[in-house]
């Protein structure tokens, strides 16, 4: 321990022997080639579910229904990291996909609509103004899917309420899509110049997709494998995301291949090969632990057969957070917050 | 950012090298706003005017927390970040220290502190660590900051404190929780702790009113507090909870009134600060008030009447001060950034550093 921590502070201390970032063209590559390109597939993804969720269940093809779905959701976390610029403002990322949801508000307000049989869902401006907990993926996931599997789609009130629910994703994919690539990619690629208000310094991108990327990983330890692993006597395998989808290990790798793609084409380039290889080597590293876990079967299923893989997967997850915190940020002259770091 | 000293006032201290500084702040370049930052390894005072530019530069022994700011002479008491045993008199208008100020045996700073109405008075928030009493510690300003005694704080942990518009009240935000320095900033009385927001007659130290959270926010620690022209108090708060409870963190109280008025929002926007507020300020006219979070890198804002809140992001974003009708914010990237009432963002300034915790208006504003 002593010895590691005696390397790391050499390592800080080296001065850096490349040259110095180009923070404009990290900036552009990422757009370019994960943020313009995710935000379009994911907007596209929603139409496609909003074409197969007609209102009549007996226009619903329902196998077709629930593969739209779940491509929507796989678009979905490709982008849902990037938690800057129109992912925020309006806290639409939590409309489209409200997570980790503690309190259980998703279910419990999916129930009452269904009871009440609310007729809000026939009336998309004000669909758009229900709780967080009445839309998005979740909502969605709550009617096509219950603790035991599919559900059928005969009731008439569930087929409008998830045709609303499509129809409200996708209004927001839209909005999100046109944030990007109007007011936001513009935002990103004059970082520092006068009249930006978004980013002060073309190192300021940067940052924000060096938090992004370490909060999701950091995120995903945390609530989407330490809630459901619970203790060694009582695991919480439903308190996973998304598990009546099937989803629970899927949205994992796709966090991790989301922050992949988001840091090769963002820092990678500008990395030494040493640090290169660092990274490449730990994102190796967690296919592994995933693969071990998937072997299992569901995520619930390998909380029963395997926990101590889960609890590698978990450890693992946080540790890329650390790994990535400390070879991408030093290299790029980035650190995380100087306030948020501790407190008054 | 280097200071260029107007030459009046190298004079005027020159000249008046063993007496107190009787430097103006106007003569200072008039600074609008402290705050204390670190730059590299090392920590500075600066002054900053209304469009963010670096008025003066000053350098401190250590990481500082808030500063007091005195009401008519260019003189800056800043604090240690807590728990720490000293402050220091900052002369701006040439960076010598005019004076320290040691916490006395068995006490410490909690980084904040309060000038009386005339100048004649500091009030710094202290802690009695021995038993964990609040105190609050009067200093003498008008005679090199002499130690003249102390008061109850009216609880546990004293933060943040200022003069309220009468001249004659401190609001103290006793925070609730008990630290020692032997344990560092480690909280050491979590199942117990009680903050309250108290007010103290600064003329005998008598507690005339005290509020604190309801019962199920007993673990809202009241931490740091801006007061409006006409006296309405605004609270931070710092939830001791699970920071993704998404409990409110911003609290308005009047003397009289029996109970906090909590600003209320979604419990995921809430969530969203992470349980953390780290400053409150109003706007000049206060008729809104906004929080910081550097852990949601988030700033809300509401009217003080209620109603939904405004929501911006920005990483680290911490230091806030009133701007007109507007605030000014600062964050750990050195930005310096304007928000009107809507919090519709104006970038003022980015300065290689990073700005510590809090923005001090010069005058209460």
């Amino acid at each position: 321990m002593r010895a590691l921590g005696l390397a790391l502070a050499v390592t800080l201390l080296a001065p850096p022997a490349w040259a110095q970032p180009d923070h404009r063209a990290i900036a552009s590559r990422t757009l370019d080639q994960v943020i313009l390109p995710g935000t379009t597939a994911f907007h596209d993804a929603a139409e496609a579910l909003v074409a197969a969720a007609p209102a009549d269940c007996a226009a619903i093809a329902p196998e077709e229904l629930r593969a739209t779905f779940q491509a929507t959701w796989d678009a979905w976390m490709r982008i849902e990291h990037l938690r800057f610029g129109p992912l925020e403002e309006g806290d639409r990322a939590l409309q489209i996909a409200f997570w980790p949801d503690s309190r259980g508000t998703v279910g419990r307000t999916v129930e009452r609509m269904l009871a009440a049989e609310d007729a809000v869902v026939d009336d998309p401006e004000t669909f758009a103004q229900q709780s967080i907990g009445a839309r998005g993926l979740p909502a969605m996931e709550r009617l096509l899917y219950d603790d035991d599997g599919v559900v059928a789609l005969e009731e008439p009130y569930r087929c409008r309420y998830i045709a609303a629910v499509a129809q409200d994703i996708a209004r927001l994919a839209g909005e999100v899509h046109s944030g990007w690539h109007g007011p936001w990619a513009e935002h990103v690629r004059t970082a520092g110049e006068p009249d930006n208000p978004v980013f002060l310094a073309p190192a300021e991108v940067s940052q924000r997709l060096f938090d992004t990327v370490i909060g999701a990983l950091e995120l995903t330890a945390r609530g989407r494998l330490e809630r459901p692993l619970g203790t060694f006597q009582s695991p919480r395998p439903r308190l996973a995301e998304a598990w009546r989808a099937g989803r629970a290990l899927r949205q994992i790798e796709l966090v991790v291949e989301a922050t992949d793609a988001t840091l090769s084409a963002s820092f990678v380039p500008e990395l030494p090969e040493a640090a290169q290889a660092t990274l490449a080597e730990a994102y190796a590293g967690l296919r592994q632990d995933l693969a071990r876990v998937a072997e299992q079967g569901s995520l619930a299923e390998a909380l029963t057969a395997s926990r101590i893989r889960v609890e590698v997967l978990t450890q693992r997850t946080a540790g890329l957070a650390n790994t990535i915190g400390l070879t991408v940020g030093p290299s790029l002259g980035i650190t995380q917050g100087f306030n948020s770091a501790d407190g008054d | 950012m280097a200071l260029t000293l107007p030459r009046r006032a190298f004079l005027a201290t020159a000249g008046s090298a063993a007496v107190l500084p009787s430097v103006s702040w106007a003569e200072v370049g008039a600074p609008h706003y402290l705050a204390a930052a670190q730059v590299g390894e090392r920590y500075r005072l600066l002054g900053l005017g209304a469009d963010g530019a670096a008025v003066f530069d000053l350098p401190l022994p250590a990481r500082g927390h808030a500063a007091a700011v005195h009401p008519s002479r260019a003189e800056a008491v800043a604090f240690a970040r807590r728990p720490g045993r000293f402050a220091i008199v900052v002369d701006c208008a040439d960076g010598r220290i005019s004076a320290t100020l040691d916490a006395p045996p068995g006490r410490h700073f909690y980084g904040h502190g309060a000038f009386s109405a005339d100048g004649q008075r500091l009030f710094t928030t202290e802690n009695a660590y021995a038993t964990g009493d609040g105190r609050i510690g009067i200093w003498d300003a008008a005679a090199g900051y002499r130690r003249l005694g102390d008061m109850p704080s009216g609880g546990v942990g004293p933060h943040d404190m200022l003069l309220l518009p009468d001249g004659e009240t401190l609001a103290v935000a006793n925070g609730g929780i008990r630290t020692h320095p032997e344990t560092g900033r480690e909280k050491l009385n979590l199942p117990t702790m009680q903050p309250n927001l108290s007010y103290l007659r600064v003329a005998d130290g008598t507690v005339h009113a005290q509020v604190g959270p309801p019962p199920a926010l007993r673990l809202n620690s009241i931490r740091h507090l801006a007061v409006s022209p006409d006296g309405l108090v605004a609270a931070a708060l710092q939830w001791q909870g699970e920071p993704e409870d998404g409990v409110p963190l911003l609290a308005f109280h009047r003397p009289h009134w029996s109970e906090l008025r909590l600003a209320e929002a979604e419990p995921y926007q809430l969530a969203a600060m992470q349980g953390y507020a780290g400053s409150v300020a109003f706007t000049g006219g206060g008729t809104h008030a906004a929080i910081t979070s550097p852990r949601g890198g988030r700033i809300m804002a509401w009217r003080t009447e209620g109603g939904a809140p405004a929501i911006w992001s920005r990483p680290d974003v911490c230091g806030l001060a009133a701007a007109g009708e507007g605030w000014i914010a600062t964050d750990g990237l050195g930005g310096i950034v304007a928000l009107d009432e809507t919090l519709a963002p104006r970038a003022l300034a980015r300065h290689g550093l990073a700005f510590d915790n809090h923005l001090i208006p010069r005058r209460a504003a």
